[in-house]
């Protein structure tokens, strides 16, 4: 059991695939300008990389190698598809703000990666687990670029108004650049600093 | 069993069934969602025709009920497009599809020897018609449907015109589109549509708006979108070209509505 817990646990700080392995980097600038599109894009690569991970631990005592990658790839755009149809279905704004970002799922590097460096050699129920920990992992990181973004860029979270801005009448002057993607790029800079006074063992030589 | 896997049979055995396992997954998710996207789809179009109205604010959020109670103030209307004749009015003029009306044939009419790139080779011989009036501010706006394609994509969209002269665009919205994300997609952008905003459509009487590269701006000039050449010129084409075939309507519409006054 406590293997279990240790699969979940370990991607979100000691393995983070954003904040250690550099991964899934170009949707975490795209979708945290705001916190809404930021979660939902959190539970959709987390589902996904959970299912696909599964699904190809599976059969992974049947595929061929010489195939490996494209069998990976099919799994894993099945279910992004899947899920895309379901966001359209029950969630039409807000998928229609992620736009093409929910399709792109499936180049996100953090399911590949799983897929290869653990679903492979796992049986299903852990690749599963190893699944949803790295999609909390990478969510948690969303999660808070997308509060700190939509705080600072527009004073609101999760569209409600928490600093009244100038243009409002308020107080609050918007940090224009919170809103481009280069501010995703200070912010996981940031992150992985703090992480890794907290944590040298992440220093690398 | 692992000398198998590799072989090449087997490679082709697991690559098949693993195709049709996922595309039956995916399919079968499809056709049981197709209903509540459909709705879905519906509703955003009707939403947009209320924004173009100026009925409703963009990126305001609508119930599907307050979006039918807001639409029951709306004056539809089903226009026969080459005399410029209202054909029926109300709610049911709403159920005319001018898409499938354009690939029925009988229901259609050969878009040919048009001056204006709109892209597509046959239009409906109907097309609809919304007039509304903002309570608040007693404006009347004139929208109307247009279609055509873009670089890639055919683009569905509205162009509100302001009653009083019948010319000045007051809105321009696309639903619906499948051009590039972050260029030619742009034209969603509400920060780009809403440089339309009193441009002025017809000079004298041909649609005369268009799409340009940044300089010598005029009233029938909108600045364009760098890096969305092809897909501007297919919006300038798509405006003008129903413009022009709007014209006998809003020509009638314009006399009835000054005959009320």
């Amino acid at each position: 059991m406590s293997d279990y817990k240790e699969i979940i646990v370990k991607p979100i700080f000691r393995n983070n695939p954003i904040l250690l392995q550099i991964l899934g980097i170009c949707s975490a600038l795209a979708v945290t300008t705001k916190l809404e599109t930021a979660i939902t894009m959190s539970i959709a690569v987390t589902i996904v990389t959970a299912c696909s991970s599964a699904v190809i631990s599976l059969i992974r005592n049947f595929i061929p190698d010489s195939i490996r990658m494209i069998v990976q790839m099919v799994v894993i755009a099945s279910f992004v598809i899947v899920v895309d149809q379901i966001l359209k279905a029950y969630a039409f704004e807000i998928s229609r703000q992620l736009s093409v970002f929910v399709g792109l799922i499936i180049t996100n590097c953090i399911l590949m990666g799983r897929a290869e460096a653990f679903a492979m050699k796992n049986p299903p129920v852990a690749s599963f687990l190893d699944g949803i920990g790295n999609g909390l992992g990478y969510s948690l990181v969303l999660v808070v670029l997308a509060g700190i973004r939509e705080l600072l860029g527009s004073g609101k979270l999760l569209g409600f108004t928490l600093f009244q801005t100038v243009n409002d009448g308020g107080w609050f002057q918007p940090w224009g650049i919170m809103l481009l993607a280069p501010s995703a790029f200070f912010l996981i800079g940031f992150l992985i600093w703090i992480l890794r006074t907290f944590d040298p063992s992440q220093i690398e030589e | 069993m692992s000398k198998m896997k590799d072989s090449i049979f087997g490679t082709f055995l697991v690559a098949f069934v693993t195709c049709a396992v996922c595309s039956i997954f995916v399919a079968s998710a499809a056709v049981l969602l197709k209903p509540i996207q459909e709705k879905n789809a519906e509703l955003f179009k009707n939403k947009n025709i209320l924004i173009a109205c100026g009925l409703v604010q963009k990126g305001e959020s609508v119930t599907a009920e307050k979006c039918q109670e807001l639409l029951n103030q709306v004056r539809i209307v089903k226009v026969d497009l080459s005399l410029g004749t209202i054909v029926e009015e109300g709610a049911e003029a709403l159920k005319y599809d001018e898409r499938t009306a354009a690939k029925t044939p009988g229901e259609s009419v050969k878009i040919s020897g048009s001056p204006y790139k709109v892209g597509l080779p046959t239009r409906g011989r109907y097309g609809l018609a919304f007039v509304a009036t903002n309570p608040e501010t007693k404006e009347t706006r004139v929208v109307l449907p247009i279609v055509g394609k873009g670089l890639w994509s055919q683009m569905s969209g509205f162009v509100a015109l302001d009653s009083a002269d019948m010319n000045t665009v007051k809105c321009l919205l696309f639903y619906e589109q499948g051009e590039t994300a972050g260029l030619g997609g742009e034209v969603e952008n509400p920060n780009w549509t809403a440089k339309w905003v009193d441009k002025k459509a017809f000079d004298g009487n041909t649609p005369a708006i268009k799409v340009v590269k940044g300089t010598g701006m005029d009233e029938f000039q909108v600045d364009g979108i760098s890096g969305a050449t092809l897909t501007c010129n297919g919006v300038t084409g798509t405006v003008d070209y129903w413009l022009a075939q709007y014209q006998p309507f809003l020509k009638r519409l314009a006399e009835e509505m000054g005959g009320n006054k």
